[in-house]
């Protein structure tokens, strides 16, 4: 911290642009918990700024910010940090809403966040886990398309699991 | 019931062929959106057994990808590592769990009796072959084929199925008492999709040769059957899945007591 030049120079900074056109002006160390990213950003001679044609701006952010958050929580050794991070991770998926965690999967998938898809198959997994047949068709909007008897065959087949 | 089939496979087939289809519910906007395939396989891995199963109900498409997730042996083994992984800051187990499905994954394979008296074996989830199968113990079968009570009493028999976690195969195993007084053991393995016999110790063939009935239960990569004996002490047969091995427990003479075996959960 006592020389400004080192600082320049250890943290370079990067802009990522969303299909959008929406930018974003965030450290390396950041964007570098997106694997896809980290591969760009490794090759030599990288340009600072990144286009991806695949992402939205307001999905891009959210992925970002999570990407700071664990960025930054990651700098202190911090025991605790674990806990300070699954803290964290449960109030941001806490009130997603279906269409932006599909987007933001999406997102996080096609910018290889290994962490983050991880985090967001596991909310839809607890969505899902659990429940009826029929609260899953409520949940998604699914309309069952079986025909007459085709159900309660597999009800009778799979009489074990209903139990 | 053929048509049914007949549907089923079809999707199944769709489902390998095709992309999968970004929208599990495809009618309407609002509506959620199901992440692509791979995802779906990351999604549907960490739901326990029982909802994976009861959601073959949901839709013909969900029905297929299920089916399909379930028949391979890396998602099965994935599915089975999450169930036990129980880190995840989002993990609530549901109380009704039944915790047997964790390690009898995603299994149905159950006899029962039909209106002509004959066993038939039901399968739904696993391509395990019909015990009902005329090459079953066919060697054997010959053998014998002049004694046609034996060789009808051959056609059943004693078996268990469990999950070879360290194989990451489902066996299933089946026990053949020979009129010459000998046990032979067949293993049957999912991948490969094929029997083959197994040797045993002579040990081992003494103590399952001469009783009547086998009842037993698969826990935990192991396989358990009571054998109950007229004069002797009566033992409890264990195989162990992995190691493909037999071992005895044990059990004190309970003469006139009514036994059975089964796997007492403690939370």
């Amino acid at each position: 911290m006592s020389s400004s030049s080192t600082t320049t120079t250890t943290t370079r900074l990067l802009m990522l642009k969303a299909s959008d056109g929406v930018t974003f002006e965030v450290e390396e160390a950041v964007a570098t918990k997106l694997g896809a990213i980290n591969n760009m950003v490794e090759e030599e001679g990288s340009e600072d700024l990144i286009c991806l044609p695949n992402v939205n701006g307001k999905f891009l952010g959210m992925v970002l910010e999570w990407c700071k958050k664990h960025a930054n929580n990651n700098t202190n050794s911090d025991k605790g940090n674990d806990e300070v991070n699954k803290w964290w991770d449960k109030e941001f998926v806490m009130d997603l809403d279906q269409n932006t965690l599909y987007h933001l999967l999406m997102a996080a998938d096609y910018l290889s966040g290994t962490e983050l898809v991880d985090l967001l198959t596991e909310k839809v997994a607890s969505m899902i886990r659990g429940k009826k047949v029929e609260e899953i068709r409520e949940t998604f909007k699914i309309k069952s398309d079986f025909l007459p008897g085709q159900e309660e065959e597999i009800r009778k087949k799979n009489s074990w699991a209903f139990e | 019931m053929t048509c049914l089939s007949y549907n089923l496979t079809f999707y199944v087939a769709h489902v390998k062929t095709v992309s999968f289809c970004w929208n599990l519910s495809r009618n309407g906007e609002s509506l959620c959106h199901f992440p692509k395939e791979v995802m779906m396989e990351e999604i549907m891995s960490r739901v326990p057994a029982d909802s994976l199963v009861q959601f073959k109900c949901v839709n013909k498409l969900w029905y297929a990808l299920i089916s399909a997730l379930i028949n391979g042996p890396a998602f099965v083994a994935k599915q089975l590592h999450n169930s036990k992984n129980k880190s995840s800051p989002l993990y609530s187990p549901s109380p009704s769990v039944d915790h047997r499905l964790i390690t009898l994954p995603l299994l149905t394979l159950f006899n029962y009796v039909d209106d002509n008296n004959r066993y038939i074996s039901v399968k739904e989830d696993l391509n395990v072959p019909h015990l009902q199968n005329e090459n079953f113990g066919a060697n054997w079968s010959k053998e014998f084929s002049q004694n046609q009570r034996m060789l009808e009493r051959m056609r059943i028999p004693v078996r268990e199925f469990g999950y070879d976690s360290r194989a990451k195969d489902y066996k299933l195993v089946a026990i053949w008492r020979l009129p010459i007084g000998v046990a032979k053991v067949e293993v049957y393995t999912l991948r490969s999709g094929s029997w083959r016999e197994i040797n045993i110790s002579l040990d081992s063939s003494e103590n399952i040769k001469g009783y009547a009935h086998l009842d037993g239960l698969s826990w935990r990569g192991v396989c358990y059957w009571i054998l109950q004996s007229f004069s002797d002490d009566n033992v409890i047969l264990c195989f162990n899945i992995c190691d493909e091995d037999f071992h005895i427990i044990p059990l004190p003479n309970l003469e006139d007591i009514s036994r059975f075996i089964c796997v007492f959960q403690r939370e």
